[in-house]
């Protein structure tokens, strides 16, 4: 190779090496581009995941589409951005509402609701995502009177996006507007950015109706449930008193204050008695309901000993054993055995229990209680040898109103509120109410109750 | 831990090949059961020498590795540049005489012939940016400015190597023979910083991942046992040499003067991501090496290379051009042979197998 070959060859190269500073260059322009890109990108993704993370924790129509509105506003680059929205107000009329963005309320007050010319017709109906570069310039534009465009004192608008926000089942709830006085703003980012905040937008306000529908059939629920309570605790008390007159008249004639009665009469007062004296339980079952319905009922625990409240329930209930022919068995507790409870709602529970016990049970049958404790409850067992209950049945008899069919309660009959409020009494005072039966075999009742705060702990 | 190795690429065609391709006939399909034939028994050849990884021993690159991919295109007048060899020989480049660049063809079409022979992983020679981009003369071409000719070569080297890893090459070597080539011509190093600038901005249309597998071979530029600079040492353009983006280098040095003075300046300037597979084995010189020389070379490489990233390899191909019948098929894979067997003997005694 001579000289002047080496010397062509390198200024070749040398010359090459321009290109090559040039090529360099467009690498790294691409390079920041991409990089930018991707930071644009990554800066979007952001944004979008704390609007919908704020929109998926708010229940309140007006501050998601302020939300809505500032998000999309800010992330296209619009000017300003309005969302006009559909709602029912509680007369059930329908109202067309809008919040704005990056303009004062006052800046469109004066304006009225943008009619469904046609620029605004696809965003009200639904149809199509309107996107323009300049909207003076679109076909569409300045088609209707009376001022065949923007009207005078409108904030200039030439860049323009507006899209229709639906309901998942395809009504329009409303539409985002965005604007800005240059031309050429809104690129194809912008429209899919706002596609998909007016689809959470969507989201978000369909389930804040649905909140709010729910709320307000739970409320008119709860104020229905209250009425009736109001309603059954005065019905109980009016009833009360003319009974309490049927039994005290009662009484009289029976006592011959009066004057003589035979033996007839003697019989049929004695009844007129019975009857009174059923009424009045059943009554006084509506009456304690109501109250714990109502949240009108008092408690005042204390430690309560076992023995002394369990040794005195026989005598209260010996009639009714007697007339049954039952048999009763309750071996005496350790007498160190206390609750932590309201001794007067204790004694109801049980009494209640027991007075169950004697009724589903057959004569000659037995009722047994004990009294134990766990690590840090007392349980009370009431068992009888009675007609027991279905599986299909333990709990739904502690509901309210609900007894078992005719055919199974051999006769007895009741409210149907006994278990249900020995139940309610027994949770607000802390203590449990559970069952376990078997056809045929008997039922236990187990009452499981909070220890005593000052029982003598065990060595 | 086995000290890899690997080959550089090219192997002697047969003599009946190189008797009946010439400039006329060389993509002629009728050519096309001898070329097979011939890829074919070099494979056989080079699995049986038992080197790991293998090429086609470029038996289809015409007329050599660096023209081939240009070779008979319609834009191009055959007056370019001439590279001189020391044994007074010369050959030309073509001269790019239009718009767009383009290549004629690319060396990922070799693998297509080779993957149907091979049984082992297969190591894939393609040239570089900078040896191409003399082909763009002095003057710029109306219409069709350097700018442009630069970002296609870009674009088409880019495409070469892609097609080479999506087809399954397990190394794609881009040939870099003219680096010691640029010293001698600019000693100040600024013609080898501008060919190694286009280089890197080739490489940098790769990931991490695929330029691990992707390396550069330098060497004197063997050819008809002789080199166009083998006056110029290593000294003077290693330290740039590793400021290429790529995984490994394939260097020579079997041949070299003072292969301790070369060994220290690549310890000196290779990168910590950077494997070295040094040469071996000298295809320039005929005769054959034996196994306990090439096992010596590589222990003398290992005191300055860390022995994870040492690898071994020819020096150069054996016959870089299609017409080089200086060395015999026959001496070139028992060459290979030495540098398989003296490599693992080596591999035995430093890394214990």
């Amino acid at each position: 190779m001579d000289t002047d070959e080496e010397k062509s060859l390198q200024l070749t190269a040398l010359q090459n090496a321009a290109s090559v500073v040039a090529a360099r260059r467009r690498a790294e322009q691409e390079r920041d581009r991409a990089r930018a890109d991707a930071e644009a990108a990554r800066a979007e993704l952001e944004a979008l995941n704390q609007v919908g993370t704020a929109l998926a924790q708010e229940l309140d129509i007006e501050r998601i589409v302020q939300t809505v509105t500032d998000a999309a506003t800010k992330l296209t680059g619009a000017q300003f951005g309005a969302f006009f929205y559909n709602v029912v107000d509680h007369q059930g009329e329908k109202l067309t509402l809008f919040t704005l963005s990056g303009a004062p309320r006052e800046a469109f007050e004066d304006f009225g609701h943008p009619r469904p010319t046609p620029v605004f017709a696809p965003t009200f109906y639904g149809t199509a995502i309107v996107r323009s570069d300049d909207i003076t310039k679109d076909p569409r534009y300045g088609q209707m009177g009376p001022y065949y465009g923007q009207p005078p004192g409108h904030l200039p608008v030439h860049s323009y996006l507006a899209v229709p926000v639906s309901s998942r089942g395809g009504d329009v709830i409303g539409g985002l507007f965005f604007g800005h006085s240059d031309v050429g703003v809104f690129d194809e980012r912008a429209e899919r950015v706002v596609s998909g905040i007016a689809g959470w937008a969507a989201i978000a306000m369909d389930n804040a109706r649905l909140y709010d529908a729910e709320r307000k059939a739970r409320g008119e629920a709860e104020e229905a449930n209250r009425a009736k309570s109001e309603f059954l605790a005065a019905m109980s008390h009016e009833l009360r008193t003319p009974l309490n007159a049927i039994g005290g008249y009662a009484d009289l004639l029976v006592a011959e204050i009066r004057g003589p009665i035979n033996d007839v009469q003697r019989g049929d007062l004695e009844r007129i008695k019975r009857s009174q004296h059923h009424l009045l339980s059943l009554i006084n079952d509506i009456l304690n309901f109501a109250k714990l319905e109502a949240g009108r009922v008092q408690f005042d625990p204390i430690d309560v000993s076992m023995n002394e409240t369990l040794g005195q329930l026989e005598a209260l209930i010996a009639p009714q054993l007697q007339q049954k022919q039952l048999n009763y068995e309750y071996n005496c507790c350790d007498p160190t055995y206390t609750a932590h409870t309201d001794p007067d709602r204790l004694q109801q529970i049980l009494l209640n229990l027991l007075s169950n016990a004697i009724k589903f049970t057959p004569p000659g049958g037995k009722i047994t209680v004990t009294c134990g404790p766990t690590k840090d409850r007392m349980r009370v067992r009431v068992t009888d040898t009675g007609i027991g209950i279905p599986p299909d049945k333990l709990e739904q008899i502690f509901e309210p109103f609900i007894q078992l069919a005719r055919g199974q309660t051999a006769g007895a009959v009741g409210t149907g509120l006994g278990l249900s409020i020995s139940r309610d009494l027994a949770r607000a005072m802390g203590a449990e109410l559970s069952v376990e039966s078997k056809v045929d075999e008997g039922s236990t009742f187990i009452l499981s109750l909070p220890r005593g705060k000052n029982e003598p702990k065990p060595d | 831990m086995n000290i890899p190795t690997e080959p550089i690429g090219s192997i002697p065609r047969p003599p009946k090949l190189i008797e009946l391709v010439d400039a006329e006939n060389f993509s002629d399909p009728k050519l096309d059961p001898l070329y097979d034939a011939a890829v074919k028994d070099t494979i056989e050849r080079f699995e049986a020498t038992g080197s790991p990884i293998i090429t086609d021993g470029e038996q289809r690159k015409y007329h050599n590795f660096w023209t081939y991919s240009v070779q008979g295109l319609p834009n191009t007048a055959p007056d370019g540049f001439k590279i001189p060899f020391a044994a007074g020989h010369v050959r030309r480049m073509p001269r790019l005489t239009s718009g767009p660049f383009h290549y004629k063809r690319y060396a990922y079409s070799y693998l297509d012939v080779a993957l149907g022979y091979a049984h082992r992983p297969l190591k894939q020679a393609v040239i570089s940016p900078s040896a191409l981009s003399l082909m763009y003369p002095v003057d710029e071409i109306p219409g069709y400015s350097r700018d442009e000719f630069i970002e296609d070569l870009l674009s088409e080297h880019e495409k070469e190597i892609r097609g080479c890893l999506s087809r399954g090459a397990a190394k794609v070597q881009i040939d870099f023979t003219e680096a010691r080539f640029a010293m001698k011509i600019d000693p100040s190093g600024e013609l080898l910083g501008t060919f190694i600038d286009l280089n890197n901005l080739g490489l940098e249309r790769f990931s991490d991942a695929e330029r691990k597998v992707i390396g550069v071979h330098t060497c004197p530029g063997g050819d008809l046992d002789s080199t166009h600079s083998f006056d110029i040492d290593y000294a003077d353009f290693l330290p740039l040499l590793f400021e290429l983006n790529v995984g490994y280098f394939c260097v020579a040095l079997a041949g070299e003067k003072d292969r301790a003075r070369v060994l220290k300046i690549i310890q000196e300037n290779m990168r910590p991501d950077q494997q070295v597979f040094v040469g071996v084995v000298a295809p320039i010189n005929p005769r054959i090496d034996t196994p306990e020389e090439v096992r010596d070379r590589v222990i003398e490489a290992a005191k300055y290379i860390p022995i994870e990233r040492l690898g071994t390899t020819d020096d150069c191909g054996y016959a870089p051009f299609s017409d080089d019948t200086s060395t015999s098929r026959d001496t070139a894979f028992a060459k290979i042979r030495a540098r398989v067997e003296g490599t693992a003997m080596a591999s035995d005694l430093i890394a214990g197998g």
